[in-house]
């Protein structure tokens, strides 16, 4: 493994550790729930949450087993808790050691712009990826546990999309934090724009108005072809790949044209 | 036409941040094998060079090579670079000994001996987390990943900053092993004694301008002393009047105050004629000195 990726993984150890106990703990504490509402379906009352409520969430049924795991894992609390991880984890690709004073240091070594920039992205996407198998992988097992009747498929199909979306939002710390150099204008824009998107698609859901806009939300590529009940959508899934692609690329253009550290 | 015989080239190097003046055509020439001092009051554009020399930074205008090469386009060839920055920072919890092994492998290998002679020789215990170091140490980590490689062109800025007078010695005499070497040296500083002991050249830098290169030793020559003689008994002005270099001359009962720019001989020859209680003779002073050649050059000019 080149020098500068494998102590890019070193110095994010720690904190990666950290937030895949966390939300190793999330996932295993809410889809352990699904075991009482399985055992006491009165739990959920279909009807607590109002219908246009749930449309906006986009769960038609809470005491479901897809319902369920949309509203907790899947919907919002795990994407939320999966773009602060990725969108912290990517400000510290460039625009972290800029700011704390390391990168002349740094870019002194016989490392070009555009391999260290190669370098920490692919140590930054290794550990998204790592962490975004975290509920992949507890997800299927309480599904087989719990006997909840989703297929492996379905799941993988969701969590991948869950993974890609997390990696969009990450990237996009990331290559904001490579353009201007900024950690707080990378999580400012970061988090700007996964509220914005998320409200299109949501609001998509109950407006038709709005429905159109829905192609520029990420996370309409994510849940868009409801993948919990119908499986891969490889065309969604590809579009976020893309996206990813075109984000570094678009990072690096910037990043290997502007001054650093002034 | 780029001069290919420098190890370091800059013609009309201009910087601009934004509004803020960097550089204003600064020109340069470093040849391979001697020490070159880099002098300037702070916020003189020291730094700004230093940073486009590695390509950190990107020039408004003119143009700079390093090794032969646009640093542009010079990636591969930091590898035959070690630099110092002058604002050294560290971070995570590094022991020395892994950051150093890191620059090692990313400059294509440096044998561990050669590390741990130098740690040796600075005095630095690489087992040490960096967190918990000293600036002194920090310094010393800085200075062993710059030489470590022992780089054809070393590129420090403000070196001895933060080390004690008998770490500077050391470094001096690892500048002049380097030497010795055939490296080349590229040395910043604010003061002048720092580079005075081990530079060939000093060029002089000012509000972004190079304003003058000269031989060390016709500089020294140059420079201003405050000195200040405490005699045991009051003397006569007489015997100090007319000591070539010496300035505002005042004496009062038994204390001389004066200015001496260039030789010091003539004036302590005349001081050793009477018995001496106490002696200051202060730092040359880079800013008098400067003033000094203005003053000359503007001489010659009308003269």
């Amino acid at each position: 493994m080149p020098s500068l990726m494998r102590r890019t993984l070193r110095e994010y150890r720690r904190a990666v550790i950290g937030w895949a106990i966390g939300i190793a703990a999330f996932v295993a504490i809410y889809v352990g729930y699904y075991a009482q509402i399985k055992k006491n379906p009165n739990l959920v009352n279909p009807d607590s949450v109002p219908k246009g409520m749930r449309d906006f969430i986009g769960v038609a049924d809470f005491s479901s087993a897809v319902g369920y795991l949309q509203g907790s894992v899947y919907g919002l609390l795990g994407p939320l808790l999966l773009i602060m991880f990725a969108a912290m984890l990517g400000t510290r690709g460039v625009a972290g050691p800029e700011e704390s004073g390391v990168l002349d240091l740094l870019m002194s070594n016989p490392i070009g712009r555009r391999r260290f920039i190669a370098e920490r992205f692919s140590a930054f996407a290794a550990l998204v990826i790592a962490v975004g198998l975290v509920p992949w992988l507890l997800v299927l097992g309480y599904d087989n546990g719990l006997d909840m009747g989703i297929s492996g498929a379905n799941v993988s199909a969701a969590s991948l999309g869950l993974l890609l979306l997390t990696l969009v939002f990450g990237t996009l710390a990331f290559a904001v934090g490579a353009a201007t150099g900024s950690r707080s204008t990378a999580l400012a824009v970061t988090g700007a724009v996964a509220v914005v998107t998320y409200l299109i698609r949501s609001l998509g859901n109950v407006s038709a108005s709005v429905r159109p806009l829905r192609w520029l939300s990420p996370f309409h590529y994510y849940l868009g072809g409801d993948p919990l009940n119908n499986g891969f959508q490889v065309g969604y899934l590809l579009v976020m790949v893309a996206i990813v692609a075109a984000l570094v690329v678009s990072g690096l253009v910037i990043f290997e044209r502007r001054d650093l550290g002034v | 036409m780029v001069d290919t015989g420098s190890v370091v080239y800059a013609e009309n190097l201009t910087k601009h941040y934004g509004g803020r003046r960097g550089l204003e055509g600064l020109d340069l020439a470093v040849t391979a094998g001697e020490v070159f001092g880099y002098l300037g009051p702070n916020g003189a554009g020291k730094t700004t060079t230093i940073r486009l020399m590695l390509d950190f930074i990107r020039p408004s205008g003119g143009t700079v090579r390093v090794l032969g090469e646009d640093p542009r386009h010079g990636a591969a060839s930091r590898g035959r670079i070690g630099y110092l920055p002058g604002e050294l920072r560290f971070e995570g919890r590094d022991k020395a000994i892994d950051l150093l092994r890191f620059f090692a492998d990313a400059r294509g290998g440096v044998p561990i001996n050669r590390i741990k002679n130098l740690a040796g020789r600075l005095d630095l215990d690489l087992q040490q987390g960096i967190r918990t170091m000293s600036k002194g140490n920090k310094q010393k980590i800085g200075l062993v990943q710059a030489f470590m490689h022992e780089p054809e062109l070393l590129v420090l800025d403000e070196p001895t900053s933060g080390l004690d007078p008998l770490m500077q010695q050391e470094f001096q005499a690892m500048v002049r092993e380097a030497r010795g070497n055939g490296q080349t040296v590229f040395m910043s500083s604010h003061v002048l004694a720092e580079v005075q002991e081990t530079a060939d050249r000093v060029g002089i830098v000012r509000e972004g301008r190079m304003i003058a290169v000269e031989r060390v030793e016709s500089l020294g020559k140059r420079a201003v002393r405050r000195v200040e003689v405490h005699f045991t008994t009051p003397v006569p002005a007489d015997d100090f009047v007319g000591i070539a270099g010496v300035k505002n001359l005042s004496i009062e009962g038994t204390v001389l105050r004066c200015e001496m720019d260039g030789q010091l001989d003539p004036l302590i020859k005349a001081i050793a004629r009477h018995t001496v209680a106490d002696m200051l003779i202060q730092e040359p002073d880079l800013e008098d000195t400067f003033l000094s050649y203005y003053y000359d050059q503007e001489g010659e000019v009308n003269a």
